[in-house]
């Protein structure tokens, strides 16, 4: 009975609406349901502008690239062999064996693009020196560099404003002592005078870009490859140095490449040095704390507190256990890994000063990831159902830009090189970083 | 006139609600004919590979969780270990799909196929194939019984995995 009369009431509300909506003029109901369609559409629009707006962080004001620029690693290379055939060469030349490149700025181009590599260096423990390297890939050299002096550049940043330049600054380098400061989107200063200049940047850019496509020297170009040769590869499985790659941007977090505490470069761990099977989650972490300890740019005691003087990677792993909630053998869930290196923060007697983790599929973004890495964070990540790594943690210190995609430079716990990539794909499900 | 435009107008009005209807039950039924959407509480390993059978296997390869890779194509090997492994059984974990970190992960390549499907311990299956769009080999879900998986007997798994990856080189 009761059935009936639900049954019943449903026709007759059902009957109701039907005579209702014939009263209704279709056509209001025609414009009603085009008017949903064209807010949508709309929304859909603004969402994906919204998108576009917080993808394109890194990249903002770019201008179409018209020119191919070396990586960082590919100006480093001619660095190095700068510095040595100076020691070879000059016999007043202070470097030595202890000389390296401590810091790297970037120059940039009118089209946002990096054009030129700034090494500063220190021998002996001492901060003097610098090499400025040119990108351009068709005449890749050394266009100055210094003993015991500043770059110009720097000179004349540190004359007017009382600080060498860095790389926030994003300092456009045209040529000989050009050196160009952002001021808004049509004027720049040049740091010569300290004088704003309008300049219109998309004439400039393209003017720019004629003398630097005249400006060809194949005897640099014989010479960087050689010196590529000379480099060890990568795993075959990464496809990074493909012949026919072209490297936009190489980018690592700041002072990857100097010497740590104990005088050597970044060593990355791997999960054979710990126990466990499974334990990739506590490897990346270690390795994300090494970083922080040694190479960062936080004040020194917070650096020997994360990783005191006496600590064995081992310990740090030990610490690790106790403060990650989950299995160095059977594995451990994003969420996990993050508030267990938020407690070791807390454990060493630092806690962090900021953090942020991205979880799900797509949950990040390339410029979320860039921006950190300019920050100078480096980024603990997990790969989901990857045919390689199938469910794994792993770290990222950099990054790649390149015609074929956008590639991570990792710490993938299964090698001790950060001359491993992994390319930019939907595979990654969780990312984060705490920061001191 | 007026009549005329306004069965016209009625016309297609209906023709989009009836698209719409269309779209919405197609997209249910998609839903409940999809395997992944009812994933089976236990499955069997042979089950979990696809039902491969050790003739159609043609290498199998064997990562440890701390990365060492080792492979091998003798087909005494690979019907050894298909035997061992095909009985097991394996449960239904959900939470086992988001965690990183794994012991031993082994991949079957297929005759004549490109791809692998692979098992992973102690996560779940996986049918890798390349996508649509590029070459890279992506798990495809849905296709075998998927993911979320651990053994009944753990031990017993461990240990047929780990026998297999010290007797090749």
């Amino acid at each position: 009975m009761e059935k009936y009369w639900g049954w019943h009431c449903c026709k007759k509300l059902l009957i109701e609406w039907v005579s209702k909506m014939k009263k209704f003029r279709i056509k209001k109901l025609c414009v009603l349901l085009i008017t949903v369609i064209f807010l949508g559409t709309l929304n859909f629009n603004a969402l994906a502008v919204s998108k576009t707006d917080n993808g394109s962080a890194a990249s903002d004001n770019r201008m179409t690239q018209s020119v191919k620029y070396i990586s960082e690693s590919d100006a480093r290379l001619l660095a190095e062999q700068c510095i040595t055939e100076e020691k070879s060469l000059d016999e007043h030349c202070p470097w030595n064996n202890t000389t390296t490149c401590y810091e790297t700025v970037q120059l940039y181009d009118y089209g946002s693009y990096v054009n030129s590599y700034l090494f500063r260096l220190m021998t002996n423990g001492v901060k003097k020196g610098y090499i400025l390297v040119n990108a351009n890939s068709r005449n890749p050299s050394v266009d100055a560099f210094g003993y015991d002096c500043d770059a110009m550049v720097d000179s004349m940043s540190l004359y007017y404003y009382g600080h060498r330049i860095t790389n926030d600054e994003h300092i456009i380098y045209d040529s000989g002592l050009t050196f160009l400061k952002p001021n808004n989107a049509s004027s720049v200063i040049n740091m010569a005078t300290n004088s704003v200049v309008n300049i219109d940047k998309k004439n400039t850019y393209q003017k720019y870009v004629d003398i630097l496509k005249n400006n060809v020297n194949s005897k640099t170009v014989q010479n960087l490859s050689k010196l590529k040769g000379r480099m060890l590869q990568p795993s075959s499985k990464t496809a990074i140095m493909s012949e026919s790659q072209t490297i936009y941007s190489d980018v690592v977090v700041p002072n990857l490449y100097a010497n740590g505490r104990d005088g050597v470069g970044y060593h990355a761990y791997t999960t054979q040095n710990f126990e466990g099977k499974g334990n990739c989650a506590y490897t990346a972490t270690v390795n994300f704390i090494e970083y922080w300890s040694q190479f960062s740019n936080i004040n020194s005691s917070t650096q020997y507190d994360l990783w005191p003087a006496w600590y064995s990677a081992a310990d740090v792993f030990q610490k690790l256990r106790y403060c990650i909630n989950g299995s160095i053998d059977t594995g451990v869930y994003d969420r996990d890994a993050f508030n267990g290196l938020i407690a070791y923060g807390k454990l060493m007697g630092h806690p962090v000063a900021g953090d942020d983790i991205k979880e799900g599929l797509w949950a990040t973004s390339w410029s979320w990831i860039t921006q950190n890495i300019h920050n100078g964070n480096p980024l603990i990540f997990s790969v989901n159902l990857d045919s390689k790594y199938k469910d794994h943690d792993m770290l990222a210190v950099g990054y790649q830009e390149c015609d074929n995609g956008d590639y991570l430079r990792i710490c993938d716990g299964w090698n001790s090189t950060t001359s491993n990539f992994y390319k930019y794909s939907g595979m990654i499900t969780g990312m984060w970083y705490v920061r001191w | 006139m007026e009549n005329v435009r306004k069965n016209k107008h009625r016309k297609i009005f209906l023709w989009i609600i009836g698209i719409v209807v269309i779209l919405f039950f197609t997209a249910v039924l998609l839903y409940f004919l999809n395997p992944s959407s009812f994933p089976p509480r236990v499955i069997t390993f042979s089950q979990g590979i696809g039902n491969l059978q050790p003739e159609n296997v043609t290498k199998i390869e064997i990562r440890s969780g701390k990365g060492k890779l080792k492979s091998t194509t003798d087909q005494k090997k690979i019907k050894n270990v298909m035997k061992r492994l095909s009985n097991q059984t394996f449960h239904r974990n959900p939470a086992r799909e988001r965690i990183a970190g794994w012991e031993y992960s082994i991949d079957f390549y297929p005759k004549n196929q490109s791809g692998f499907n692979s098992y992973t311990l102690d996560i779940g299956f996986c049918r890798f194939r390349p996508g649509w769009f590029d070459s890279s080999l992506r798990c495809q879900q849905g296709l075998i019984s998927g993911r979320g998986y651990e053994p009944e007997h753990f031990d017993q798994v461990e240990s047929i995995l780990s026998d297999f990856f010290s007797q090749l080189s």
